[in-house]
């Protein structure tokens, strides 16, 4: 007998509806599983036996057929086990409203118990699910902080196969779990920082980059002698970026939902992620794909901070890779078998020492390095890469002095204060584009909206003589300088807003070589 | 380019291995015995045409401390501004693998010099030499290649050795076509001395080119300064080793400049200072104490971060201050 039960699969970051097609017919006993499922999608033959039958109901002892429509798509994951055993049991007549059952979609991985388990994708899915009309899905209880969020679809939640079924069939006492629904107020929590930005002593123009860098998404190149507080700056970092938005928070939790990074009692990403890979990652880890596609490091960090230490010690082509997405601010990975697409807009921060001693520039250590091998050290970021990059802030170490220096600087909350109203004035700038951020202008976006008055230009025009400015800072230097003119408030860009943000370019002129 | 008969016949003289052959037409002074005369104008206006002027033994502007040489250049072919020939001018030189220190003072103290109206001469070599050239500014300084003209070497002064053309002087006693050879470096660095009253060592090491240079200097006269440096650095001991033997020391520009008597702070410099604001004079007085860190000049000045930035890039800008490696500050002489 023929039964068809809906599901979902998950493609890069988005949802699709998947029909799982279930025929028993008489013959030898066979399990067939077709519509190009991978290998975790074939195990689940084995689970869906043991559930069924450790659930008090028979395996059927003849020809079995799975199919799962679309056909030509790849299948993965385990996900596709409890709609399976719900097709073979509702093909068995063990389900006898067919009806009732043909109005939820189902997505579950079984435990050999029957019990249902956790899968990646929740969030995605039932957005997929709003999307086709789908009014009524039974998910993993474990999933449901995730559903808690998507508005629209009636999200039931079930601890084993057997209590779907009796409830299924209407048996006495017998009741699916409804999830409650929650606003996004309710998903933002006060984020406990461990980090504060006004412990930060000195390195005044660190924190003052720090902040134009939060404000305006602008990426960030800190250089510095090895203990000069160049992580800390960066972990300080998420603590005055503004919130995100509930559509930016939505797509982040999405894609964190896919990778099965997702913070399983929360449900939805409320904080701008901050994502540290060490410099041993893979080209894969980082842009994401591999086998069972996932999304890379740069995807984790959407909306938020993309933090690599030690940047010249990442191999070659894993900082190469950034440049696309740098540009872009998504990722295509395509390959033999399927092609997907992730999202990644990220604030860059990289941090780095001056040379191989770490010395160079410091006033309190000596460098012992020669010329040539400072210049080469430097060349190990190419060009473009460079070019994508709109401050170069070089960090001191910081003196006893300074440390034991009475009286504590701006907290993280104030400068957030500052920072939020800047990205405001940009949200409602950019307001019909896809923008979210300064940093994420486009050569015709600059046009507009950096118009620049006699004075700022004769500047800009005379900074690009006296100190050799590349041609590639100049675009840099007018979304830096919207960006400050928007933390002052100021509609236009002033010529002290260029001068500022020229301030912010050091390697375009000492440590440029010759 | 009109040349003398003197003149060409110092050119074809440059321009023979035949040592009999050049002696002969320096004896005689006589243009009949080059045998391919129209072969030596095509040369002359080839010469020309790449805006290369040749200086001979025999030319006005030919240098007249060269001729205190033992081997005076018979010419000079040169590309550039020649006034520059004209000027007082102080070598300073020093090792290819100079350290962060002898690059600063190489800068600090050419920017110094050209400040008061002296040419630097170097021989545009990595290192001190590249340092010395740009500290000086590409307009006041000479540049003495040990091969031809057309060739640059090493690679990473070629955009150097190309502004110099432009605004600065390069010149070499050999065809502008002569490749690179290791022997013709020490033997033009008795250019490098004949064209200065002083020289200036930054960083060397014992056996060195720059010790070549050192003898040619010495044996012109010329007052030879050092410049102390760390005792376990390698790049100083031949510096370190001649202030022991008694050598003149250098630890301030002004140390130097006494080769050359007295040369007034301009007058300029105090018209433009006077004209800052007050936030301006302050900075300038903290930079004259010597180098600073930006962080310093916040807390001295007690300005917001972001207005101090702004300050000291607009004065960056405006030539009266340099921002060096590690957030530092350095106040402009010029």
């Amino acid at each position: 007998m023929l039964s068809k039960v809906k599901s979902f699969g998950v493609g890069g970051i988005n949802g699709y509806v998947v029909d799982v097609e279930v025929d028993i017919s008489p013959g030898l006993p066979r399990y067939l599983l077709v519509g190009l499922p991978d290998a975790s999608v074939k195990e689940s033959r084995e689970r869906v036996d043991s559930a069924i039958r450790n659930s008090m109901f028979e395996f059927p002892n003849s020809k079995v057929i799975i199919n799962l429509a679309p056909a030509d798509t790849r299948k993965e994951g385990s996900l596709y086990d409890l709609p399976i055993a719900i097709g073979v049991l509702q093909s068995l007549g063990e389900i006898k409203d067919e009806e009732k059952a043909g109005e939820f979609a189902f997505v579950g991985e079984l435990g050999l118990d029957g019990e249902i388990r956790r899968v990646n994708g929740i969030l995605p899915i039932l957005m997929s699910a709003k999307e086709c009309g789908i009014k009524k899905v039974i998910i993993p209880k474990e999933n449901e902080p995730e559903a808690s969020f998507v508005h629209g679809v009636t999200v039931f939640t079930a601890k084993n196969l057997r209590e779907i079924v009796d409830a299924l069939n209407g048996e006495e006492g017998a009741t699916l779990t409804r999830v409650n629904k929650k606003s996004f107020d309710e998903a933002k929590r006060e984020d406990a920082h461990t980090v504060d930005i006004k412990f930060v002593r000195g390195q005044y123009t660190a924190k003052r980059a720090l902040e134009i860098a939060s404000a305006g998404g602008h990426n960030i190149l800190l250089i510095g002698p090895p203990g000069s507080g160049k992580t800390m700056l960066a972990k300080c970092f998420p603590t005055i970026l503004p919130d995100l938005t509930f559509e930016e928070s939505l797509e982040v939790s999405k894609i964190h939902s896919v990778a099965g990074t997702l913070d399983p009692k929360r449900g939805m990403i409320t904080t701008r992620p901050f994502r540290t890979p060490h410099h041993t990652a893979s080209v894969v880890a980082l842009a994401g794909g591999g086998k069972f596609s996932r999304p890379g490091e740069i995807s984790l960090a959407h909306h938020g901070v993309l933090f690599l230490d030690e940047m010249p010690e990442y191999p070659r082509n894993s900082l190469e890779m950034l440049r696309q997405p740098l540009e872009d601010n998504t990722i295509t990975i395509a390959r033999s078998h399927a092609t997907v697409q992730y999202p990644a807009s990220f604030t860059l921060i990289a941090s780095m020492n001056p040379c191989p001693c770490g010395n160079y520039g410091s006033r309190t250590q000596k460098c012992s390095c020669r010329r040539t091998e400072v210049s080469k050290y430097l060349a190990k970021l190419s060009g473009p890469l460079m070019d994508r990059i709109d401050m170069h802030i070089e960090v001191d170490s910081v003196t006893y002095d300074d440390l034991s220096q009475k009286g504590i600087g701006e907290s993280s909350a104030e400068v957030k204060i500052r920072t939020s109203s800047a990205r405001t004035a940009q949200l409602n700038r950019f307001k019909d584009s896809q923008n979210f951020s300064n940093a994420k202008m486009t050569e015709i976006d600059i046009k507009k909206h950096c118009a620049l008055d006699p004075a700022s230009e004769a500047i800009l025009k005379n900074a690009f003589e006296k100190l050799k400015l590349s041609a590639r800072a100049y675009s840099r230097i007018l979304r830096v300088a919207r960006t400050i003119a928007d933390l002052e408030g100021e509609e236009n860009i002033n010529a002290d807003h260029i001068t500022e943000a020229v301030g912010y370019r050091s390697l375009d002129r000492k440590y440029g070589g010759n | 380019m009109e040349y003398s008969i003197d003149e060409k016949i110092c050119i074809a003289m440059s321009r023979t291995e035949d040592v009999k052959y050049r002696n002969k037409l320096r004896d005689t002074m006589n243009l009949d015995l080059v045998d391919d005369k129209a072969e030596l104008e095509s040369f002359i206006r080839n010469c020309t045409e790449q805006g290369i002027v040749i200086v001979t033994m025999k030319s006005e502007r030919y240098p007249k401390s060269l001729l205190n040489l033992e081997a005076p250049p018979i010419v000079l072919y040169c590309k550039g501004n020649l006034g520059l020939l004209e000027k007082p001018a102080v070598a300073i030189v020093g090792t290819r693998d100079c350290t962060r220190y002898g690059q600063d003072v190489a800068t600090r103290f050419a920017k110094e010099f050209a400040g008061r109206g002296l040419v630097v001469v170097s021989g545009l070599a990595d290192g001190i030499d590249a340092a010395a050239h740009l500290g000086a500014g590409i307009e006041n300084t000479i540049g003495v290649l040990g091969n031809g003209l057309n060739v640059f070497y090493p690679k990473g002064n070629t955009k150097l050795q190309k502004d110099m053309f432009q605004k600065g002087l390069v010149i070499s006693e050999y065809l502008p076509n002569t490749p690179v050879a290791r022997y013709n470096f020490p033997w033009r660095n008795r250019i490098v001395a004949g064209l200065s009253q002083a020289l200036l060592i930054v960083e060397a090491d014992i056996k060195s080119g720059t010790m070549i240079t050192k003898d040619w200097a010495l044996d012109l006269g010329l007052d030879v300064y050092s410049v102390p440096g760390p005792i376990y650095s390698t790049a100083s001991r031949g510096t370190n080793h001649m202030i022991k033997e008694g050598g003149l020391i250098a630890t301030s520009p002004d140390d130097v400049l006494a080769t050359f008597g007295a040369f007034e702070k301009s007058k300029e410099a105090e018209a433009t200072y006077i004209q800052l604001s007050f936030e301006e004079k302050m900075v300038i007085d903290m930079l004259r104490r010597g180098e600073q860190h930006f962080d310093d000049i916040v807390t001295e000045l007690n300005l917001k971060p972001s207005k101090c930035v702004t300050l000291l890039t607009n004065m960056e800008i405006r030539g009266l201050i340099d921002k060096l490696p590690g957030n530092f500050f350095a106040f402009n002489q010029q």
